[in-house]
């Protein structure tokens, strides 16, 4: 089985991605979720991705951008980043609801738990499109206003950093 | 006591309830997924407000708004008849109702607590429907055919990872048959990289006079490219397109070769 480090899961966040597969123009409704997808590969185009939009219609604040890898084998695909909206809590801030970002680890990975369970709060967005937005940023999606229009102008406060 | 003060005291206090909507109450609970986000459980309060908690035989709607399916769809899509059944089928087990991708359960404030343990478990057993993911299910290939040949071939003699040349280790032989005198060799084929190994292996125990038969069992043929598929159906003498068409020819074919 393929095993990875901290430093090649980053590189494959933060590595240049065009769109292989374009997302819908808009958010198709699937029962009570908002949903939409695209598929991705690496500029060199040695590693595919897909990346998933979700936003509940109830709950607009809850919603979820995340990045799936592909590696072609063992241990098969697996989320490497997501951006959340703000649900019930998590366990690192059980009682709050908060902007948050989930990554996968190495340690994680290699040990076959194929879930990213590290978690911390961002300020980077406040909403469904600005988390896009910080989303496309981060994993270097090229020319994102193609697929998004006006997208680069969603982020209100654009002085917040990009966490690669 | 309504209903709320009921569920913290059935939860020995270790829990909380926030107001989400109007009507809503988000579950505060040590209840949560594999990446460490918590359950999205709701209670809706009834349509008669505070009168409906505080009476004990009004029922309170266990609802998680959608969010399961939302979750399960980042990795994981119902939509096979299979897949359906097997989502319907948790949900029977565990008495809960879906409607327009909404799962919820119906209880009296005396078994909330029952009640929301039981959700719990049905909304993570929908989450782990991720694992019937195909390529998951792919790497149990050669564990499931290992099964099959072990439980019901034991009579042909089958030897599992076997060298016909000794001292070629790169050309070892998945499985062994001897039905009759000549040993018959298996290849379990779950991609090009094996499907090029056993064409390899098939020509150079040609090339070494060895007699044997060979047969290539494929985990799904179709995901190997023309070229592969032509080159191992040149040097192998019998495949099987799936497991499941192993499954049910093996013996009929493993006897007519004892004949």
């Amino acid at each position: 089985m393929r095993t990875f480090t901290d430093e090649e899961l980053a590189g494959l966040v933060a590595c240049s991605k065009q769109v292989v597969d374009p997302p819908r123009r808009e958010m198709r409704l699937d029962g009570k979720m908002k949903r939409n997808d695209m598929t991705l590969e690496s500029e060199d185009g040695k590693h595919a991705f897909r990346v998933f939009m979700r936003q509940s219609e109830e709950f607009p604040e809850n919603f979820s951008v995340g990045l799936m890898y592909f590696p072609g084998e063992d241990p098969g695909s697996f989320q490497l980043v997501r951006c959340n909206g703000q649900h019930g809590g998590e366990k690192v801030h059980p009682h709050h609801a908060l902007f948050h970002i989930h990554r996968s680890k190495a340690d994680d990975i290699n040990a076959g738990i194929l879930e990213p369970r590290n978690i911390e709060q961002t300020n980077a967005y406040a909403s469904f499109r600005e988390a896009l937005s910080h989303f496309c940023a981060m994993i270097q999606l090229e020319r994102p206003d193609d697929y998004f229009p006006g997208l680069s102008q969603a982020r209100l406060f654009p002085g917040d950093e990009v966490q690669l | 006591m309504n209903a709320v003060e009921i569920l913290r005291e059935q939860f020995n206090s270790h829990v909380a309830v926030r107001e989400k909507r109007p009507g809503v109450l988000q579950l505060v609970a040590p209840l949560f997924h594999e990446d460490g986000d918590m359950m999205d459980i709701f209670l809706d309060a009834p349509e008669n407000g505070a009168d409906g908690l505080a009476n004990p035989t009004q029922k309170l709607r266990v609802s998680d708004h959608g969010l399961t399916l939302m979750r399960l769809s980042y990795t994981f899509e119902i939509d096979t008849p299979n897949k359906e059944k097997i989502f319907h089928r948790i949900l029977a087990e565990n008495g809960v109702t879906e409607e327009n991708g909404e799962l919820f359960i119906d209880a009296v404030p005396a078994s909330l607590y029952t009640s929301l343990l039981q959700f719990s478990q049905a909304v993570s057993k929908v989450c782990n429907m991720r694992y019937f993911k195909r390529e998951v299910l792919a790497s149990l290939f050669e564990e499931m055919l290992a099964g099959f040949i072990q439980e019901q071939l034991p009579r042909f003699r089958p030897s599992e990872k076997v060298l016909p040349i000794p001292d070629r280790d790169d050309l070892e032989v998945d499985w062994e048959f001897r039905p009759n005198g000549v040993p018959l060799y298996l290849f379990a084929v779950k991609d090009a990289n094996r499907a090029r190994l056993a064409t390899i292996s098939c020509l150079e125990f040609q090339r070494h006079s060895l007699k044997f038969k060979s047969i290539a069992v494929h985990e799904d043929v179709d995901k190997l490219g023309r070229k592969d598929r032509n080159r191992l159906t040149n040097a192998c003498d019998k495949q099987f397109t799936s497991l499941e068409e192993f499954k049910q020819s093996a013996l009929s074919y493993l006897e007519r070769e004892v004949a």
